[in-house]
């Protein structure tokens, strides 16, 4: 599976004016779903993994990965992109608040690892949580994430 | 040969992504070993050298395994260090 498989222009959304957690959640998960990418109940796993656990997918300063076990609810992998037009504090103890929400659907099994490896490479790369931030097309972000630099 | 194992809540997201990260830290520095991921129900950290995980996942495991703790995932450079120690002290 390749990186531009794992993101489409329909699972982006900009400056999206959500003031809770759990809405960030439920706005990420939706688009995974209206992608086809999971079944219902995605959100609805998120949030059973985040009572369990708290809130330690906000992964870096400003952003969270919201992600839960495949549990037969999720179908292909694939990542949605929300940036928030206000932060929003998920309750991590270092990297809150979060302006980026990239929520995660991951199947079992192999195939979209190397997928998620490019991903992450691409995340960790100096400024790109900042100029994903900023961004003001959905092209801006496909870019980023997907193109080679 | 040094076994490594990244922690996350499901094994499926962070954990992944820690792993790719810490393959390349082994790869750079020829460091013979392996990563595995695993989700914090099933991992046995006894079989392993090193576990990398959150701060949040290394209070809750209970092991005299050393523990690697990022709190940002992203942060590739405090990996690597941390992993050059346990790497270096495995040898000695």
């Amino acid at each position: 599976m390749k990186l531009e498989e794992l993101i489409t222009p329909a699972m982006i959304q900009l400056k999206v004016p959500l003031y809770t957690r759990e809405a960030a959640i439920q706005a990420g998960a939706a688009l995974l779903m209206a992608d086809g990418r999971t079944v219902a109940g995605y959100a609805e796993a998120i949030e059973a993994n985040l009572s369990r656990f708290g809130p330690y997918f906000v992964i870096a300063p400003g952003v969270a990965m919201p992600h839960a076990p495949s549990s037969g609810i999720v179908k292909a992998a694939g990542v949605s992109v929300l940036t928030l037009k206000t932060p929003i504090h998920f309750g991590h103890e270092h990297n809150d608040p979060v302006s980026l929400v990239l929520t995660l659907a991951a199947p079992d099994g192999k195939a979209h690892m190397a997928a998620m490896g490019c991903l992450a490479q691409r995340l960790s790369q100096p400024g790109m949580i900042a100029q994903l931030t900023a961004a003001t097309t959905k092209e801006t972000i496909l870019n980023l994430l997907t193109k080679e630099n | 040969m040094l076994k490594l194992v990244t922690v996350c809540g499901a094994g499926v997201g962070s954990s992944v992504m820690e792993k790719m990260f810490a393959e390349e830290i082994l790869a750079d520095h020829q460091i013979d070993g392996t990563v595995e991921a695993a989700d914090i129900s099933s991992v046995a950290p006894e079989l392993y050298d090193g576990v990398i995980t959150t701060s949040d996942f290394a209070a809750l495991l209970h092991t005299d395994t050393p523990i690697i703790r990022l709190d940002n995932l992203l942060d590739k450079e405090a990996m690597e260090k941390q992993i050059l120690a346990l790497a270096k002290g495995a040898q000695a």
